[in-house]
């Protein structure tokens, strides 16, 4: 079956912008584990819930899509800073069996929850620049995902600067590599958990607000990018924000193209074979360290 | 041989009694339920089995080595559909079935374990959810295996009935539970009790500490995988006996087979041996309960329930991680031991050690 | 005097730190040498090379004439060599015989011979009275011994200690300084990383000094004491040899 150079770009651009989501959620991830030693298996949940967020603004209140991102960060950075002082700040010390059991009774409240209140239903976001689509440069961009994208990129270059320039976001890096050091120093360890829960879960309903405006709406859509978020963050090396995010537009790539020569329904087991053959060949990623 | 003089000194004691009383009543309950026309307690009873089977597999990977699984719906899905393919395909009894299915879980289980257990803690676990989700995928894709579909085993004539295990009700399949949870349970005791079960908790102490005492952590958790996806496997194969239908989302299931499983090996105890079997016998019936009485009458909220399990299972992270087992340890009412075999020198009460 | 480890041109870097420089000595079978150097000299990261948790970059390892370079910790294990941790790893939530059979088994095959053997090396460090307390609930200077405890169980010939009376009273370091003596009269070599001057002067045969990752000094006790380049070293760190 010949495909064509320009399929083959069109394949990757679609990749890239659906990609930039996926970095969101990833670099969530990254941060939690990369600050605390936590997994947050509930994350792919948050990011649902962003995306119902968006989804009730819009149509309770017609709110567009894209003005309501500030807003579902704003409201699950604090659910994430409530979960992390109300639970995670018991299990920090714990033991693992514990920590893992914890995050993955939010996932299971958080998802299940959803599904009992808001019913199983699928729903969709149709705004009325839904259907309009770019054409740059020989590819076709729909104007929802271009803007995604647009605003990934924006968020990754906020966090870089916070992360870089900021005497919080350096000290939240001082965190991650060195707690006692940090404390030492004098910074707030404790303080600098909350941020980061809240921060690694407001990243990712930002991506799920994103996600609202042009992929379907559901309570179990987490469980598919949590696992995105998780072989980025393998793929991109276990310490390394910059690594999660790129890696999440390398597996959105990935997947993209080869949608062009598989059943789309196994898209998944594609991240997934990626995900294998990274920790067969080379399980420190590629810009990471050994955890 | 000593293991067998430390299973001799244990049944002799105050756990003897134990072993005999729920023995007698495991046995006699089916019977019971038969005579009395009570299928949903003896299905129930069957449930709590065929976890009991699965959960005390999951331990030894979990509780023993330290490599927490949320996947094991992966061999239970890999045993149920082995089983059932050469019952329908081939023609084969499952009296094998159920055991050839155990060993091909348990040969995948190897497999998967190669690539996944260069990862650690949580890393690992999250791995075996994502393998679960994708075992569960590729069968729904699978025309082969009958797809989203799923298989049916057909009703067999009378004089086939004991060639293909098929059996109305719950009734026999409790029995053949039975005797293969006692089965597991001697084998698992024997594997705990034993060198292989010291370097298992070694591993899960302290894998740096592990190996400078000589141990190979990869070699023992591949043991650990293999033991564990063989024993859920089989309890696979047990489903499909029972139910004689399967498809992706029930034998592959993360919430009623994975979760549940875990929920029932730390709710017992995962530090425990027996406490897999115990937290079986306490969350299944309250599971199947609920979903026979409570979400079949509003069905409108589907997912309560499991949020409800999760509700649970935060309380007992924080409050109670070593489970049932582990809380009556703490509190004095049972004591941990390993067994030591009687003639050791020194050893002021021969027999076992207590903490 | 029959050679039992040979470390030759060992280096060992990490990005762009050399821990490790160049290394070379040689250990010969029932000495006891001891390992000194300012903090950050790259000792501990040397007995991680040798007992197999770091591949080093360059150089090899001989142990009893065999080349072990390379080989992972449970092989080294195997061979002959136990080490004890700097920051004590006991498996916490076994008991301290549980801990000590655990070692046993290694060359020991039963459970009743490991028990055997597990609690006649406890009653060697004098944990024999806590052999059932939970590993975890051990203060410092016990979890101390059960280390000890549990690289002697593994019969081996060589026993590398890192830092095995640090953080321990006088009195203490005495008591684990006369168990080193008798375990070395048994006939094993002791290759010992220590801080505490006293300590490491007092039992060593022999002492090689690491400083920034390079062999500054070799020798006895009193050639090091009196070595200008080791003390300009340790002063140049604010320590003192006494």
């Amino acid at each position: 079956m010949f495909v064509g150079a320009e399929t083959i770009f069109s394949a990757f651009i679609s990749g890239v912008l659906i990609g930039s989501v996926y970095s969101l959620i990833a670099v969530g991830l990254a941060l939690i584990w990369g600050v605390m030693e936590i997994i947050n298996f509930a994350l792919g949940d948050y990011m649902m819930l962003g995306a119902f967020i968006t989804y009730w603004l819009y149509t309770l209140m017609g709110l567009d899509p894209l003005l309501s991102v500030p807003l579902a960060f704003a409201t699950i950075f604090v659910a994430g800073i409530i979960t992390q002082k109300g639970i995670i700040d018991r299990i920090l010390h714990a033991p693992m069996v514990s920590q893992i059991m914890a995050t993955f009774a939010l996932l299971l409240i958080i998802r299940y929850g959803a599904e009992a209140v808001f019913g199983p239903f699928t729903r969709r976001i149709v705004v009325g620049y839904s259907d309009i689509i770019l054409r740059i440069g020989g590819a076709s961009i729909p104007l929802t995902r271009g803007l995604a994208f647009i605003v990934s990129i924006i968020v990754a270059l906020a966090l870089y600067i916070f992360l870089t320039r900021t005497y919080t976001g350096i000290a939240l890096r001082a965190v991650a590599q060195n707690r006692e050091a940090a404390h030492l120093l004098g910074i707030n360890v404790k303080r600098m958990y909350w941020l980061a829960f809240g921060l690694g879960v407001g990243i990712a309903a930002i991506g799920g607000s994103l996600l609202s405006t042009f992929y379907p709406i559901y309570p179990e859509m987490g469980a598919f990018f949590c696992l995105i978020a998780f072989i980025s963050v393998v793929l991109g090396g276990f310490g390394s924000i910059f690594g999660a995010y790129i890696s999440g537009m390398i597996i959105g790539i990935i997947e993209s193209i080869s949608a062009l020569f598989i059943p789309p329904t196994l898209k998944d087991a594609v991240a997934f074979m990626i995900f294998l053959i990274i920790l067969l060949f080379r399980p420190t990623g590629i810009f990471g360290t050994k955890i | 041989m000593q293991s067998l003089k430390m299973l001799m000194g244990l049944l002799r004691g105050g756990k003897g009694k134990a072993i005999v009383i729920t023995s007698v009543l495991l046995l006699t309950l089916p019977m019971l339920f038969w005579f009395l026309d009570l299928p949903f307690p003896a299905n129930t009873l069957f449930l709590c089995l065929m976890y009991s089977i699965a959960a005390m597999a999951w331990n030894l990977l979990a509780g023993y080595a330290g490599q927490l699984s949320i996947g094991h719906a992966i061999f239970f899905g890999l045993g149920a559909y082995a089983t059932m393919i050469l019952m329908l395909y081939y023609g084969i009894t499952p009296w094998i079935g159920i055991f050839v299915g155990g060993f091909i879980a348990a040969i995948i289980g190897l497999a998967l374990g190669v690539p996944l257990f260069r990862l650690r803690s949580h890393w690992f676990t999250l791995a075996t959810i994502a393998t679960g989700e994708i075992f569960k995928l590729v069968f729904i894709v699978w025309k082969w295996v009958g797809g989203s579909a799923g298989l049916q085993a057909p009703i067999v004539s009378r004089e086939k009935a004991l060639y293909f295990l098929q059996y109305p009700g719950p009734y026999v399949y409790a029995y053949i539970a039975i005797g293969i949870l006692a089965i597991e349970t001697i084998i698992l005791y024997f594997v705990v009790n034993s060198k292989i079960g010291f370097y298992l908790q070694a591993i899960r102490e302290d894998e740096d500490a592990a190996m400078s005492m000589g141990i190979n952590p990869f070699k023992y958790k591949m043991i650990a995988m293999f033991l564990s996806a063989l024993f859920t496997g089989i309890a696979g194969g047990l489903y499909t006996v029972r139910f004689r239908f399967i498809d992706p989302f029930t034998a592959f299931d993360l919430i009623t087979v994975s979760v549940y499983i875990t929920v029932a090996g730390i709710l017992g105890g995962i530090y425990s041996f027996i406490g897999p079997i115990v937290g079986s016998f306490v969350f299944i019936p309250i599971a199947e309960y609920v979903r026979v009485y409570i979400v079949a009458r509003f069905p409108r909220y589907y997912g309560l329930h499991v949020a409800v399990v999760g509700i649970a299972l935060l309380i007992m992270a924080v409050f109670m991680p070593e489970g049932i087992m582990g809380w009556l340890e703490k509190k004095g009412i049972i004591k941990r031991e390993i067994a030591i075999p009687l003639k050791v020198k020194g050893g002021s009460n021969g027999g076992n050690t207590q903490s | 005097m029959v050679e039992i480890l040979r470390v030759e041109n060992v280096t060992k870097r990490f990005g762009g730190l050399i821990a490790v420089n160049n290394v070379s000595f040689s250990i010969e079978e029932g000495e006891i040498v001891g390992l000194i150097g300012p903090n950050g000299a790259g000792k501990t990261t040397l007995f991680n090379v040798i007992s197999g948790y770091y591949k080093p970059d360059r150089g090899k390892i001989y142990f009893k004439g065999r080349d072990i370079t390379g080989k992972p910790p449970y092989e080294v294990a195997k061979m002959g060599i136990g080490r004890t941790f700097q920051i004590v790893k006991p498996l916490s939530g076994l008991t301290v015989l549980e801990n000590v059979m655990t070692s046993a088994l290694l060359k020991y095959r039963g459970i009743a011979e490991a028990a055997e053997k597990a609690l006649e090396v406890l009653e060697f460090v004098g944990l024999y009275h806590k052999r059932f307390a939970k590993a975890g609930s051990l203060n410092i200077a016990e979890k101390k011994r059960l280390e000890l405890a549990r690289a002697l169980a593994l019969d081996p010939s060589l026993l590398l200690l890192d830092e095995a009376v640090a953080g321990l009273n006088p009195a203490e370091v005495d008591v684990l300084l006369a168990l080193l003596k008798e375990i070395n009269k048994k006939g094993k070599t002791l290759l010992i990383v220590e801080h505490v001057m006293r300590a490491v002067m007092n039992i060593s045969q022999r002492i090689i000094v690491l400083h920034h990752g390079i062999k500054i000094a070799e020798g006895t006790p009193k050639d090091i004491a009196n070595d200008p380049k080791v003390i300009e070293a340790y002063l140049g760190s604010r320590e003192m040899i006494r």
